[in-house]
């Protein structure tokens, strides 16, 4: 059974980021399965309108303001007639929405419930309670995800964390975790008795607070003075850069730790491949794909156990600090630097254990296997409006509750005026692309 | 014997993708509970009296400026001797404690440039009305406050509390005054601080103790003695207030609306530890 | 496949079935010469001279049924048609569009012509072939007249040779050579003069340390006069050279191949910009004589005019406004002390200048000699350099003000630096100028009081440099409007492109800008028509001085520039650049031009 799926997210290509890849591969390997996936998003400067990229997947680049770091700006009903458009042109019956900061996501899920269509949502990432934005976020999505068919997270972390935000039924959360692309992830071929008196460590991230830049500025110094055959690699860019400059000046380690600032996806794997322990000093991780991608290069994991990095990869390929401290980062990467030179681990052996782990193609047919539950499922619900309605109503405590009455009742009001307006038979279909046969 | 779940991506269970295994639910439930029901106040009451008590000395200590101004502005009165003796008090007590920090230099770099620029700072806002100046000069104060940490001292606060003797000193009459302001006020608000910060780091509260009661006298003896004695009762009863009544309040909030319980914040990004 | 380029007119009063006679050149197409009758043809191939120059029978034309094609059977024909440009009249056709101004220059105006072009190569990488086809065949194409003469002279005298027609044309010249020889030897000696005089002056004006030029748009008028004389006998030995290059080619021919090669419209872009110039030229001094009179005759009036003016805006205002600015205008607080400092300053400075020689210039005896100098200038040399001469004057009378524009700006950008600064220390970062970036950094105490002491003195200050500043900047901006009004004027007397517009008008074929093949109805004919140069194209440079000046004047970059107190000037350089495109960067050394000349008149 082959369906019409549609992904909506604010993050696309020409962006590259987890959540980009993570979309783009999952429509690859869902194309490859025989469905058909087109991909809506908001236009990245010029680059409006429909594209196609690889095996026919369509793009549709929608024209809207931008607000902050790529995120469209929230209208909660002016998308709905292009989206409704974009939805019935391409026979769309699942819905899947990505990242629950991405408004076009929220708008967009909102919309298909509406309309009818089966609706998914992807969480990649966590989220506090506290801070002003989070809080809005988490009633926002306390409202889309009122109707919702079902929900994926990355990680059991994600997935509780998810829980609390929305006040969602733990049996509608499936855990998918992401993948890697294994052969883009090789190791290099290196002889077993490789002379491991220069240990390289390796750091790619984008050099953030939240991603431990401050950690880390610490950190290297004293390992450089503790272990004198220690190199560092770091890539990444950010407002943290400055810091990591001085740091290198202040300490005299221009000889052992190179910056490289922001390195091209398609580099990535060369620089892990310089290395032999990665080392992640996160703050703040919901899967940390960064971390498979380097078990998946050979590399020996040193991590924090943030978030849902616990959960990732098995026991011998990583080395945990166990707070976020510089002292207990340091015990743990001096601990790895010990494991490998008495060569206690064999870290040839981590590609082909990544690669069976985390593969693409599972991902897909794990989530289609969600698709398939929802489709079936969704013949014996009742999906009434006044259904819905009640569901809103269920939802939050009292001032929110008719806050989000309202917006259903405007929506419903907007999805009649458009069918009366735009009728659905107006509306050409779009060709499907043609499936190369195997 | 059927497996156990594990709480693991990379295993593969045989589970269904959106198993919730008994154990995950109890622990959600508990964080459930945690976000509904309040809990022990996590501050001891003693310990917020004492910030709040630091903070209340800062203010104080800030009050001192205006005393000096006030003493100079309005009273004229002849600020030599007094700058005199407490420049060389500092002096003593500098080399008594043994700052590693305040070698001569520095000291002798600032008390010049400050003669160097009295005159011109007392130029300065010739043609600006007092009330503009004073309510920059309140603006500043304010920020001052709120930019002041109790414990250590910041930039950003030393900066505006200069800028605020200089935009008061520029109201006053002879360079000689605006100098002497100067100096006593860096002297009182900067140095005095720093001292007192250094006392309790040493544990010497007895010391901390007086400085801090004399502090205390000069400014309500001087508020009774332009203000009256109505508007230094109100005065003490609102700092009472301030130190002992606000506290509670403090507490109350901290446990009814301020959500930094450790299971909940397991979300937020980690506090980095950069011992 | 064949392409077949056929003359427009050559059906023209023929009849009956007719021998089709063609020339081609290697990877060329075949361009019809004539229609010829059977026995015509085959006299023309006994003569032999069919072997010689390459004429073909490439198939049969009908009145009836047209042209049928029977040099090669099997291919592919496309008929294209084309009007026969008189090379002559200097017409032909150019695959790219003509150069107005020199090709080494070209990135100057970044013309769009030129863009398109590298795109169309871009393009062609693929299929050079083809392209170097299309140029070869309009090059045969502009030469189709001297094909046909030639096939004419073959076919009415087969006999004839063509070396006793080239011994009466020597013998024709050697007639006419005597009596000139003198007075172009005249012609040659006065050019190097005056060649010698030009370009020391052009050194002199360029002069490194002080750099005339950039300073007085007098000096930059004589600069470009200069120049454009300079090029002057260049030019017209290039125009007459390739005409004599060609004749010579004539004369070789019988030794030579007989195919034709050069291209004898290659001068043609030059003569363009030598009869532009002069007209210019021309133009200038006519514009100017009306000028001079109607200057001379109002010169009374015109002076106690100006007298006025200078006195009232010069001095009266300027004195005014700056007394004004030091007793707190408008209610704004000013620093009293430094105000009064500024304004004194100032005050003194225009007194002086005025005492010094505002004063005696612009009294009326000065200002009606200087009209009548005016006058005079614009006679002899043109309306540009009266123009010239006026900038000049407003510039030298508004030093002053100039003078107090840059003193403030100074002023206030090294405030507005400082404060910058200070803002950093008092975030306690600091720039680190070895590396070019903003550093955190502790300070020590007594660093931080000292640079919150100026911060705060600085913040004081700070209005009053800015008040001075935004008037000495509106006074400036109002003296440098007419000036760039002017300086346009001139620039637009200047290089004028009046004789192309003509040509435009005149004979658009003689200055191509591309070739347009138009399908004829539904088979494989096409029309060959000349693209003319548009008259964006033509006006090219001219918007690229706009956007120059749009860009240097009224951008937002500029109002930050100016915000920030960057001084801004006239880029006078920057700006003529442009329009200096059809002239040469260095003018040629006079013992260049003295060896060509030389070489010339003895050929």
């Amino acid at each position: 059974m082959a369906y019409n799926i549609a992904m909506v997210c604010d993050f696309f290509y020409p962006q590259l980021g987890g959540v980009e890849f993570h979309i783009y591969h999952l429509a690859q390997k869902l194309i490859k399965i025989g469905h058909s996936v087109v991909v809506i998003t908001h236009a990245y400067g010029d680059r409006t309108g429909v594209r196609y990229l690889s095996n026919g997947l369509k793009v549709y680049y929608v024209p809207y303001t931008i607000l902050y770091r790529e995120t469209s700006f929230p209208t909660v009903f002016a998308s709905f007639p292009i989206v409704r458009n974009i939805l019935i042109r391409e026979q769309i019956q699942i819905v899947h929405a990505h990242v629950s900061v991405s408004s076009l996501a929220h708008e967009a899920l909102l919309h298909a419930t509406v309309m009818g269509l089966q609706t998914v949502f992807t969480d990649h990432s966590l989220y506090g309670f506290d801070s002003l934005a989070s809080i809005l976020a988490n009633k926002s999505l306390r409202f889309t995800l009122t109707n919702v068919g079902a929900v994926i997270c990355v990680s059991n972390t994600c997935k509780e964390n998810i829980i609390l935000r929305a006040d969602l039924d733990p049996s509608h959360i499936s855990v998918i975790p992401n993948a890697v692309v294994s052969e883009d992830f090789t190791p290099v071929p290196r002889n077993k008795h490789k002379n491991l008196d220069q240990i390289t460590i390796v750091v790619i991230s984008r050099l953030y607070p939240n991603k431990g830049a401050d950690l880390l500025t610490h950190l290297i110094p004293k390992i450089c003075n503790i272990q004198q055959n220690v190199n560092f690699i770091i890539a990444g860019d950010g407002p943290k850069f400055v810091d990591f400059q001085q740091m290198i000046e202040t300490y005299r380690l221009q000889e052992r730790v190179q910056l490289l600032g922001a390195v091209q996806h398609e580099n990535v794997r060369d620089v892990m491949c310089q290395g032999d322990i990665y080392l992640h000093a996160s703050l703040t991780e919901a899967f940390g794909t960064v971390l498979v991608e380097a078990a998946s290069c050979g590399l020996l994991i040193v991590t924090t156990t943030v978030g849902g990095i616990p959960e990732v990869l098995p026991q011998h390929m990583t080395v945990f600090a166990k707070e976020t401290s510089v002292s207990s980062l340091v015990e743990a990467t001096s601990k790895a630097i010990e494991l490998l030179k008495q060569g206690k681990v064999d870290t040839s052996l981590f590609h082909s254990q990544v690669a069976s782990i985390y593969d693409w193609t599972d991902v897909a047919a794990r989530t289609t296997a969600v698709y398939r539950k929802l489709i079936s499922e969704s013949a014996t619900q009742n999906h009434s409006w006044l259904q819905l309605l009640k569901n809103y109503h269920n939802r939050g405590g009292p001032w929110a509750r008719f806050l989000y009455i309202l917006c259903a009742v405007v929506e419903f009001m907007l999805y009649s005026f458009l069918e009366w307006w735009y009728p659905r038979n107006q509306i050409d279909v779009a060709i499907k692309w043609r499936r190369k046969l195997e | 014997m059927e497996p156990r779940w594990k709480r693991l991506l990379w295993l593969k269970q045989e589970f269904p993708d959106n198993h919730t295994d008994p154990e995950f639910l109890r622990e959600v439930s508990q964080l459930q509970k945690v976000e509904q029901i309040a809990r022990k106040p996590s501050s001891s009451y003693q310990q917020v009296v004492i910030d709040f008590l630091l903070l209340y000395h800062r203010v104080l200590n800030t009050g001192l400026m205006y005393v000096t101004f006030t003493l100079l502005y309005y009273y004229r009165c002849d600020p030599m001797y007094f700058t005199g003796s407490l420049t060389c008090l500092s002096f003593l007590a500098a080399t008594l404690f043994h700052y590693a920090r305040m070698s001569l230099k520095s000291p002798l770099i600032i008390i010049f440039s400050m003669l160097v620029l009295s005159p011109v700072l007392k130029s300065l806002s010739r043609t600006t009305s007092s009330d503009s100046i004073w309510t920059i000069s309140g603006w500043l104060t304010l920020f001052y406050v709120t930019s002041v940490s109790v414990r250590s001292q910041s930039i950003v606060s030393t900066n505006l509390l200069v800028a605020n003797v200089a935009v008061l000193g520029s109201r006053l009459n002879s360079t000689t005054d605006v100098f002497c302001f100067l100096l006593i006020c860096i002297e009182l608000n900067v140095l005095l601080p720093y001292f007192e910060r250094s006392l309790l780091e040493r544990k010497l509260f007895i010391i901390y103790g007086a400085t801090f009661v004399a502090n205390s006298v000069v400014v309500y003896y001087f508020v009774a003695l332009c203000l009256g004695w109505i508007y230094t009762t109100v005065f003490a009863f609102s700092s009472l207030t301030f130190v002992f009544g606000l506290p509670r309040y403090f507490l109350y909030w901290q446990d009814h609306y301020c959500k930094n319980e450790p299971l909940l914040s397991r979300w937020d990004a980690k506090r980095p530890i950069l011992d | 496949m064949q392409y077949v380029f056929w003359p427009q007119s050559l059906e023209e009063g023929k009849h009956g079935s007719r021998t089709v006679v063609a020339v081609r050149e290697s990877d060329t197409g075949w361009m019809v010469l004539a229609l010829l009758e059977k026995q015509e043809y085959s006299s023309l191939v006994k003569a032999g001279s069919c072997e010689k120059y390459g004429f073909t029978n490439i198939g049969k034309w009908e009145s009836s049924s047209g042209f049928t094609f029977e040099f090669s059977k099997n291919t592919a024909l496309f008929l294209v048609k084309f009007k026969p440009p008189r090379l002559n009249l200097m017409q032909f056709y150019s695959l790219e569009p003509i150069a107005l101004v020199l090709p080494e220059k070209d990135y100057l105006i970044g013309s769009a012509a030129g863009n398109n072009h590298n795109s169309l190569r871009e393009f062609h990488k693929g299929s050079e072939l083809s392209e170097f086809g299309l140029r070869k065949s309009i090059n045969l194409i502009n030469m189709y007249r001297k094909h046909l003469h030639r096939l004419n002279l073959a076919s009415e005298k087969g006999h004839y040779r063509e070396t006793s027609q080239l011994s009466l044309l020597l013998a024709r010249g050697a007639v006419f050579r005597r009596p000139v020889t003198g007075l172009r030897r005249c012609a040659v000696y006065l050019t190097i003069c005056a060649h010698f005089l030009a370009a020391t002056l052009v050194t002199f004006l360029n002069m490194k340390p002080l750099k005339l030029v950039n300073f007085s748009s007098t000096a930059q008028q004589i600069d470009l006069r200069c120049r454009q004389l300079c090029y002057f006998p260049e030019q017209f030995l290039r125009i007459n050279n390739s005409e004599s290059s060609g004749s010579s080619q004539r004369t070789d021919v019988k030794s030579q191949t007989s195919r034709i090669r050069m291209f004898p419209c290659n001068s043609y872009p030059d003569y363009i910009r030598f009869y532009n110039t002069i007209w210019l030229i021309a133009n200038d001094v006519s514009f100017g004589l009306s000028l001079g009179a109607l200057l001379a005759e109002n010169q009374c009036n015109i002076a106690v005019f100006l007298n006025d003016m200078f006195t009232r805006c010069l001095y009266e205002r300027v004195h005014f406004v700056t007394t004004a600015l030091s007793h707190n205008p408008l209610g704004i607080k000013l620093n009293g002390e430094l105000a009064k400092f500024l304004s004194d300053l100032f005050l003194w400075t225009i007194d002086f200048s005025y005492s010094m020689y505002i004063k005696r210039i612009t009294s009326t005896r000065c200002i009606s000699i200087f009209i009548s100098i005016v006058s005079t200038a614009s006679c002899f040399f043109g309306v540009t350099f009266a123009l010239a001469i006026a900038v000049d004057f407003v510039s030298f009378l508004t030093m002053h003000i100039s003078l107090f524009y840059f003193i403030s700006a100074k002023m206030y950008h090294w405030q507005l630096h400082v404060m910058q600064t200070l803002l950093y220390l008092f975030c306690g970062k600091k720039r680190n100028v070895l590396r070019n970036r903003v550093d955190s950094n502790l300070f020590e105490l007594d660093q931080l009081l000292m640079g919150t002491l100026f911060f705060t003195i600085l913040i004081f200050l700070l209005p009053t440099f800015l008040i001075f500043y935004v008037l000495f900047t509106i006074l400036r901006l109002s003296v440098l409007l007419p000036e760039l009004i002017l300086e346009f004027v001139m620039a637009l007397l200047n290089h004028f492109p009046l004789f192309v517009l003509l040509l435009r008008i005149k004979d658009p074929m003689r200055i191509p800008g591309g070739i347009l093949l138009q399908p004829i109805g539904g088979g494989p004919e096409f029309k060959l028509k000349n693209n003319p140069l548009s008259l964006k194209q033509i006006l090219r440079p001219y918007a690229v001085l706009l956007a120059t000046m749009v860009d240097n004047y009224f951008t937002l970059s500029t109002f930050r520039e100016i915000l920030v107190g960057f001084p801004m000037t006239i880029k006078r350089h920057r700006m003529y650049r442009v329009l200096y495109s059809t002239l040469p960067e260095v003018p040629t050394k006079t013992s260049e031009v003295w060896t060509s000349l030389m070489s010339f008149t003895n050929s």
